[in-house]
């Protein structure tokens, strides 16, 4: 097959999740088919990522993401998350990448990608859904007030409806859990769903002995999406004093990128705090966790926005270590409370699992054992690299 | 309520912004900049990759416009984040041929008259005359979203 992919950001070096889930799609699917790439980079620091990605698909073409001004007039309607992402020049990557790779099928990275769909020549399409942006986008209304609570529901609304309409327009549609498939089928019925969630390498799950920290606790996340610098204020303000009156020693690690430079601009008072507190280290970027896992007691998933299934949570698991997350954090995995991993909702609920966990050695090597079967038997990258490639086959009609 | 003055003033400001690159500026010639005080490291490194050749100059404390605009500067470099009004302001009357608005090392913004005045004019028209009657019908739009059901398929969905 040839495939195009579309995405909005570059999948290398896999920082996030996201990026993570997408990278290994790449590498896998470049081994059996011809594939080429065409997205946005952040930053222009990120050209080695661009040579990077070159490696496995030819054409690919990378541009900064400039949007351009005003493409849209007022009444498209358009959630500001999708005119963000367009820009004169990536549509034109598009359509020359179009006419001279000549793609059997083209997947988009995300929804908000779906607006280049007229660029592509009729070629089938595959939309991804990482995250179904009209629910994280309806879970903010919860959390506004006054003015702010109308232009969130109106925001959902517009959300709504361009993910409706992208769902129903694409050949097939890829999420990440079975939950969120159901949801897409439910807003577009006629829409073909595959669900295939983050997985890891085999690599990831070969075993090797852990050396925990006594009390030493791991916060994850990209910090430029907000769901997780929100997990992370919420840790640090309500559950972490909790944590710190019973369990004195408790130290927490905090890595992610953007950490010190997104706290400073959402909350620079608790990076003040976080920065004079002694308990707290900022660890910023890991480029290899492996190490950074194998020596802490837990890991705290707090997370209270957003959709999707957390990958973090997947590979903390594939690496011993037991997890305590909320029912957000938990959606999406085929896990339980106190089997595969730990749920706490709300400050209290948290500080009490996350002490619990941090106290007891059998029962971090119970949670242990059992996360690492759970990702062993459902997130295997290999196989489900393999159920994508039926996704495309089937969207493009070409037998592989 | 911040949540909601930051919406409004990024609409407005949007008709003056673009992001630029290293490269859209290197045919300029540029040769003294005028900076704002309180950068930090990553943005003089940001300055510097667009403005490789440039004398940088940073206002000075009492520092009058009067006394900046007699200097002509080619460019001047505006950090959003953190330092005074006062140095903004300064700098965004100083008479610079490039005004740039950097809110973070990653992102350096031109600030001015985009596209010239037919695409700024017709963008004005669009976004204050039409964005009442866009909205009113998108009021339209959701009512009939709410009357198929869409919503309400979702969020049962979801449980």
């Amino acid at each position: 097959m040839r495939i195009l992919f579309v995405s909005p950001f570059l999948p290398y070096p896999p920082i996030a999740g996201g990026h993570a889930l997408i990278w290994s799609w790449i590498r896998r699917l470049s081994q059996r088919h011809q594939t080429a790439f065409v997205g946005f980079c952040e930053r222009e620091s990120d050209a080695a990522g661009a040579q990077e990605i070159a490696r496995y698909c030819e054409p690919t073409r990378v541009r900064l993401r400039k949007p351009t001004p005003h493409a849209y007039t007022s009444f498209a309607q358009l959630p500001r998350w999708v005119t963000e992402f367009y820009c004169d020049e990536l549509a034109r990557d598009v359509g020359e990448v179009a006419i001279h790779f000549r793609p059997e099928v083209v997947q988009f990275l995300s929804s908000n990608m779906a607006q280049y769909n007229r660029f592509t020549r009729s070629a089938p399409t595959v939309m991804t859904a990482l995250e179904l942006s009209f629910l994280a986008y309806h879970r903010r209304i919860a959390a506004a007030r006054g003015l702010e609570r109308l232009q969130a529901r109106l925001d959902w609304l517009r959300m709504l409806r361009f993910e409706t309409r992208a769902f129903r327009r694409a050949g097939h549609v890829v999420t990440v859990s079975e939950r969120e498939a159901k949801v897409v089928s439910a807003v577009a019925p006629l829409a073909r769903v595959t669900a295939i969630p983050p997985g890891v390498d085999p690599e990831q799950l070969a075993w090797r002995p852990r050396h925990p920290v006594s009390g030493r606790v791991l916060y994850l996340g990209h910090m430029e999406h907000f769901p997780n610098l929100d997990g992370l204020i919420f840790l640090y303000t309500d559950i972490w004093p909790r944590v710190r009156h019973a369990y004195p020693s408790a130290r927490l690690v905090v890595a992610g990128q953007g950490t010190r430079e997104q706290l400073a601009r959402v909350a620079p008072r608790t990076l003040d705090a976080m920065q004079h507190d002694a308990s707290v280290e900022i660890a910023g970027f890991i480029p290899d966790l492996r190490a950074a896992m194998d020596a802490v007691g837990a890991m705290a998933a707090p997370l209270r926005l957003g959709s999707g299934v957390r990958n973090k949570v997947i590979e903390a698991m594939a690496a011993g270590v037991p997890v305590v997350t909320t029912t957000r954090g938990a959606e999406g995995l085929s896990v339980a409370h106190d089997r595969e991993l730990l749920i706490g909702d709300g400050a209290e609920s948290f500080a009490a699992q996350l002490v619990r966990v941090l106290g007891d050695r059998d029962l971090q090597k119970r949670l242990s054992a059992a996360g690492r079967d759970l990702v062993a038997r459902e997130h295997d990258n290999d196989r489900l690299a393999a159920r994508l490639e039926d996704a495309l086959a089937e969207a493009s009609g070409v037998r592989v | 309520m911040n949540a909601l003055v930051r919406c409004l003033a990024g609409y407005v400001l949007d008709f003056f912004r673009e992001r630029v690159a290293s490269e859209d500026l290197k045919d300029q010639s540029v040769l003294r900049v005028l900076v704002t005080p309180s950068l930090d490291q990553g943005c003089w490194d940001s300055i510097r990759r667009v403005f490789p050749r440039a004398d940088l100059r940073v206002i000075g404390p009492g520092e009058g416009i009067a006394h900046i605009r007699r200097q002509r500067f080619d460019a001047a470099c505006i950090g959003m984040a953190g330092g005074g009004q006062r140095e903004r302001v300064i700098a965004l009357l100083s008479g610079a041929r490039h005004k740039l608005l950097i809110p973070s090392p990653d992102y350096v913004y031109r600030f001015g008259m985009r596209r010239g005045w037919q695409a700024l004019s017709w963008a004005i028209v669009d976004r204050f005359a039409l964005a009442p009657f866009a909205l009113l019908w998108f009021l339209m739009v959701a009512a009939w979203l709410h009357t198929t059901g869409l919503p309400r398929r979702a969020l049962e969905a979801e449980r």
